[in-house]
């Protein structure tokens, strides 16, 4: 793939001549869009029908904006939908959408920046372990569109082992998030993944897990603190020896040798160039 | 560069998420297929694989729905003229179309197909923006929407309108039958005036889809078979402009893929005797 920024494409976009802010159409629909955003406010002055077909018809198009909201919202947080329930869902779609405007034309970005918006919205101050739940479906939600990337396996690993493995230093696959919480977001995730969820016995429990894309399903996989401390910290790009070792510190019962083989089966990490395939 | 030599020809069936495995198991009998450009911004995963993989058995045309050609908001345009371009350069398809619509302000994406104002002022956007588009991208058709307002303002009907783009672009035009059914109910706008406003040369993709009749207006959702009436007036179509590659397209409430291909196979069948009939009476 060529880099885009260096096509001379580019520049015919970027050179669009705009249609001021001035101009009739633009204040037409700027006109439109408040119309769209607020209830009641139906611009019917613009329209060939009377005021009272107007504003019905003007209705369908601010039907469609939540409709929408609301559609991709329930496509990227699927569990968030069953927590909280339809109608508050339908609501918090509309309240995220008015206040943090999608800025590009691609609704599977519409969701993004809703667990921090979670984080203040007190409506779900009952229910603080909302916003983390947010978190790991949105990281879900990423790691499906996420690019794909080829995994380290366990024979490209020893093959990079001429200075001991210790000091190798590997990079998680771009589908990958770390996540922790101090609520057992991962249980309950897990329990809603069937038709009838059996709740955690205590959802005060913190919990850590990765979330990744082996290949095609995105998965999320629960960690010790021990298997969460050491994945950070190659995140952070210490080497396989330090990270390891950060890993035990946190969690005695951490086993780098039945960790680091599950880790690789599952496609954790990115494979490395070799000096062959360097080039493509 | 962007397309392949591949031209659509035939009758095909818009590509959803939920036939996916369908598709992959079975490649129903279609000539081609068509996606919404937008589900393959992503920058990698299961779609664009799943379109890599089709992409070797039917010939692809790409549909976007967020362009937003008539914005007067020039804040969305490039950078989502980059993302369409970045996923014609990928799959190379045999077509790719916009709509004639219009779908952000400065600061928001409204992402919906909003109706355009039909004045000169907009026609002047939309040509500069559709000469922007193919300087990228090479020959693009532009569709009819349905709208369920038209503006005080307008003062071009929707088919001189895309007539008027495509002359001056050297576009070609989708022409979305039920579109016509639609505003022809909501509008009082004569279908067979507005199919015949256009030059059937520049005519490059028909367009099937089912609609929802209420009590106040006529909604193009998508989500049903294609009406009877809508059938009689791509009748009508082809007699007047000839065989053209005829999509169908169902977005709510979709149906398993048999039905799919059983209307694309209806439309095979209507076209095929319009044609017959011309023959006979030539």
């Amino acid at each position: 793939m060529p880099d885009p920024s260096a096509s001379p494409e580019r520049d015919a976009a970027s050179a669009a001549t705009p249609c001021p802010d001035s101009s009739e159409l633009a204040r037409l629909q700027a006109r439109f869009a408040a119309g769209l955003l607020t209830a009641g406010d139906d611009p019917t002055e613009l329209f060939c029908s009377d005021a009272a077909r107007s504003a019905r018809r003007f209705a369908l198009y601010r039907g469609n904006l939540t409709a929408n909201w609301e559609r991709s919202l329930g496509n990227a947080y699927p569990v968030l939908l069953r927590l909280v329930g339809e109608e508050f869902f339908r609501a918090l779609g509309r309240e995220f959408g008015r206040a943090r405007p999608l800025t590009v034309g691609d609704l599977n970005c519409f969701g993004d920046g809703l667990p921090e918006f979670l984080d203040s919205f007190g409506p779900v101050a009952d229910f603080p372990y909302v916003p983390d739940m947010a978190r790991l479906e949105w990281a879900l939600h990423r790691a499906h569109y996420a690019a794909d990337m080829p995994a380290l396996d366990f024979a490209a690993l020893a093959a990079m082992d001429a200075n001991g493995l210790d000091t190798v230093q590997l990079r998680l696959r771009a589908p990958c998030t770390l996540l922790c919480s101090g609520w057992d977001i991962v249980g309950i995730w897990q329990a809603h993944q069937v038709q009838t969820p059996d709740w955690p016995a205590d959802v005060g429990q913190p919990s850590r897990c990765l979330v990744h894309r082996p290949r095609w399903r995105t998965e999320v996989m629960p960690l010790t603190p021990g298997a969460f401390n050491a994945l950070l910290a190659i995140a952070d790009g210490a080497s396989l020896g330090a990270a390891l070792e950060a890993g035990a510190q946190a969690d005695e019962c951490f086993d780098p040798a039945a960790a680091l083989p599950r880790w690789l089966e599952a496609g954790v990490f990115a494979a490395t160039a070799s000096p062959d395939n360097a080039g493509r | 560069m962007f397309r392949e030599t591949r031209t659509l020809d035939g009758f095909g069936i818009g590509l959803r998420a939920c036939h996916y495995r369908d598709f992959l198991e079975h490649r129903p009998a279609v000539d081609w297929i068509e996606v919404h450009t937008e589900n393959y911004f992503g920058a990698g995963g299961w779609d664009l694989h799943v379109l890599d993989t089709l992409r070797a058995d039917y010939p692809l045309s790409l549909h976007g729905v967020g362009l937003g050609l008539g914005s007067a908001s020039n804040d969305h345009f490039a950078a989502h003229l980059q993302q369409v371009s970045r996923v014609a350069r990928r799959f190379k398809p045999a077509l790719i179309s916009e709509h004639l619509c219009w779908a952000a302000v400065p600061g928001r994406h409204l992402n919906d197909l909003l109706p355009m104002p039909l004045t000169s002022e907009a026609l002047e956007l939309v040509c500069t923006r559709v000469d922007q588009v193919q300087t990228m991208l090479g020959r693009i058709l532009l569709e009819n929407v349905s709208t369920h307002l038209r503006f005080a303002a307008d003062s071009i009907g929707e088919a001189e309108f895309l007539d008027a783009v495509a002359r001056r672009t050297g576009c070609g035009v989708l022409l979305d039958v039920n579109n016509l059914y639609v505003n022809q109910c909501n509008h009082g706008e004569d279908a067979h005036a507005a199919m015949a406003a256009i030059d059937g040369a520049l005519i490059g993709e028909i367009h099937l889809a089912g609609h929802l009749v209420t009590d106040d207006v006529v909604v193009d959702h998508h989500g049903a078979p294609v009406a009877d009436v809508v059938w009689q007036l791509y009748r009508d179509c082809v007699a007047r402009h000839g065989a053209l590659p005829t999509l169908i397209e169902w977005d709510t409430d979709i149906p398993a893929l048999s039905v799919l291909v059983a209307e694309a196979d209806r439309a095979r069948h209507i076209a095929g005797q319009v044609l017959a009939r011309e023959v006979v009476d030539a």
